[in-house]
């Protein structure tokens, strides 16, 4: 692929219905990386009775997006993905190299690299296209986190930044709502309220993402960090994060 | 000493002088034990030498003669421990961030601990003032079969003031290299409405001050159960995680005393874990 298309496609001048349809596959509950597994703390946060409704649902999850994972994960997804539209392995390492370092606890890395070793594992038998997944390895052997493994891989396909931020959050989102419901438990339908109060933190949090360099990657929920460590040694578990 | 004037007053300076300072000190080991092998001070940045009885290493104690720092002020720290050295450092007072008109106060450290050379970086707390900017950085090098207890403990406002952060800015980071792999890179990053913010859930849940013990060991898992221990025996928040080669302690507090009291306990047993017998913290940290 030409770099003048590559730098349109990720602008989003170009967005075709094929694009759309892989990123749907990607990000859908049934991609096998066993997403389901892991809860990002929120096991430990309802024990702790910190989380036990829609009511508080929203607000710890608002602030995973605003102040925690959701935000640095986009940003590292977004670095992932200029990294790979230039081909600059060098960048890219780097990249990789702060993304596996960034998670501030054992299950938390647990969490992201194992989906982002199980979605290299799937697309490498799935698609031809996802190319640079393998030049990379030439220069960096340890392991993907899961937003910059969807980085590479959108970049290759040719689906646009902000569409495939706006749905890893998706998926993301999703799947903390889906821990909390069978934790606290909450209804369905009260689940998908919760997933539908987060539209436009998502829209606002993947403007933010798409504008912050690496350099300022940072993070402020300390909460969860106790949470998932915490997690660690809590007596009954039903997820591994 | 000036800085007691300037803590105990309602107005911190706007601007102080603005003003710079680094420290460089070197330990290596010589006829008999660790001894200094290189040092530098320059500006506000300086460094004494107490003596030290019953101790496991000499004590280095970083002093900022300058009382605090405010925007633009920018203070530099390198601690090199050559294979098999030892050395213990503290700070002689806490850290205050005062009010800044616009940029940064800017700290950062570079610390490197070779093969078996064991480092304790214990300052004590850091106090971002109202309007307060800081920028903290640490990044540290280590080499297989060293051993680093580190701890950077921060407080958001003077919370025996009931100091409440309205518009300050916080980007306290740590970057852990071990034989050149990137073990943990931290940032924790709050600005703007620092009371606010902090008051949700996810985010501080209403601690006032922070803190993260790093305990970098070859077999820095086999402390996770005693490290385990020691935060239970106290009321604040606080928890353990290990990522390979590092043990992260990362405690909350609702006080600067309550968190001063928290890290006292959980130094005390750790570092008599360590070590194998009981080690008297550094005497400022006694001397509260």
């Amino acid at each position: 692929m030409g770099m003048v298309r590559r730098k349109a496609i990720a602008t989003g001048i170009i967005m075709d219905n094929r694009a759309l349809f892989n990123l749907m596959s990607w990000m859908s509950p049934s991609y096998p990386i066993g997403s389901y597994t892991y809860s990002h703390g929120i096991e430990f946060a309802v024990e702790e009775g910190l989380v036990t409704s829609l009511n508080n649902l929203v607000p710890w999850i608002t602030d995973i997006l605003e102040y925690g994972s959701g935000k640095s994960d986009c940003v590292l997804l977004a670095a992932a993905y200029w990294a790979t539209i230039d081909q600059d392995m060098e960048a890219l390492k780097e990249v990789a190299e702060i993304g596996n370092a960034f998670a501030p606890t054992k299950e938390i890395a647990l969490e992201t690299t194992q989906q982002g070793r199980a979605f290299v594992g799937v697309i490498g038998n799935v698609s031809t296209e996802a190319k640079t997944l393998a030049v990379l390895a030439e220069y960096w052997q340890g392991q993907l986190i899961h937003p910059i493994a969807v980085g590479i891989v959108a970049a290759d396909h040719g689906v646009p930044l902000s569409e495939t931020l706006t749905a890893y959050l998706h998926g993301f989102v999703s799947n903390l709502v889906s821990a909390a419901v069978r934790l606290v438990p909450l209804g369905q339908t009260d689940g998908q309220r919760a997933i539908a109060a987060m539209a436009d933190k998502v829209e606002r949090i993947t403007a933010i993402a798409i504008k912050t360099p690496l350099g300022e990657l940072g993070s402020a929920t300390l909460m969860v960090d106790w949470c998932s460590a915490s997690h660690e040694t809590q007596y009954t578990r039903l997820f591994r994060s | 000493m000036t800085f007691e004037n300037t803590l105990q007053s309602d107005h911190a300076p706007a601007a102080l002088a603005r003003s710079e300072g680094r420290v460089e000190l070197r330990y290596r080991v010589k006829e008999s034990g660790s001894k200094l092998a290189h040092l530098y001070q320059r500006g506000c940045g300086r460094v004494r030498f107490p003596t030290v009885d019953h101790a496991d290493y000499p004590e280095a104690v970083l002093i900022n003669t300058a009382g605090g720092l405010t925007g633009g002020d920018h203070m530099s720290y390198q601690i090199t421990l050559d294979e098999g050295s030892g050395l213990t450092i503290s700070g002689q007072a806490a850290e205050k961030i005062y009010r800044s008109v616009g940029s940064m106060a800017v700290i950062e450290a570079e610390i490197h601990v070779a093969r078996g050379a064991v480092l304790e970086w214990l300052p004590q707390e850091t106090i971002l003032f109202e309007k307060g900017r800081l920028r903290r950085m640490n990044t540290v090098y280590l080499e297989a079969g060293s051993r680093l207890i580190a701890l950077e403990a921060t407080l958001f406002g003077r919370t025996a003031h009931g100091e409440t952060l309205r518009a300050a800015s916080l980007q306290d980071g740590w970057k852990v290299w071990r034989n050149g792999k990137l073990l943990w890179f931290d940032n924790f990053v709050l600005e703007g409405d620092i009371h606010a913010k902090s008051l949700r859930p996810a985010v501080l849940a209403g601690a006032k001050g922070m803190a993260t013990i790093l305990i970098a060991d070859d077999q820095a898992e086999s402390y996770q159960d005693v490290a385990r221990d020691s935060v239970r025996e106290n009321c604040v928040r606080a928890a353990v995680t290990c990522r390979d080669e590092l043990l992260i302690i990362r405690v909350l507090a609702d006080s600067g005393y309550e968190l001063r009291k928290s890290l006292a306990r959980i130094l005390t047993r750790m570092r008599t874990e360590l070590s194998g017998h009981t080690v008297a913290l550094p005497k400022v940290w006694e001397n509260q």
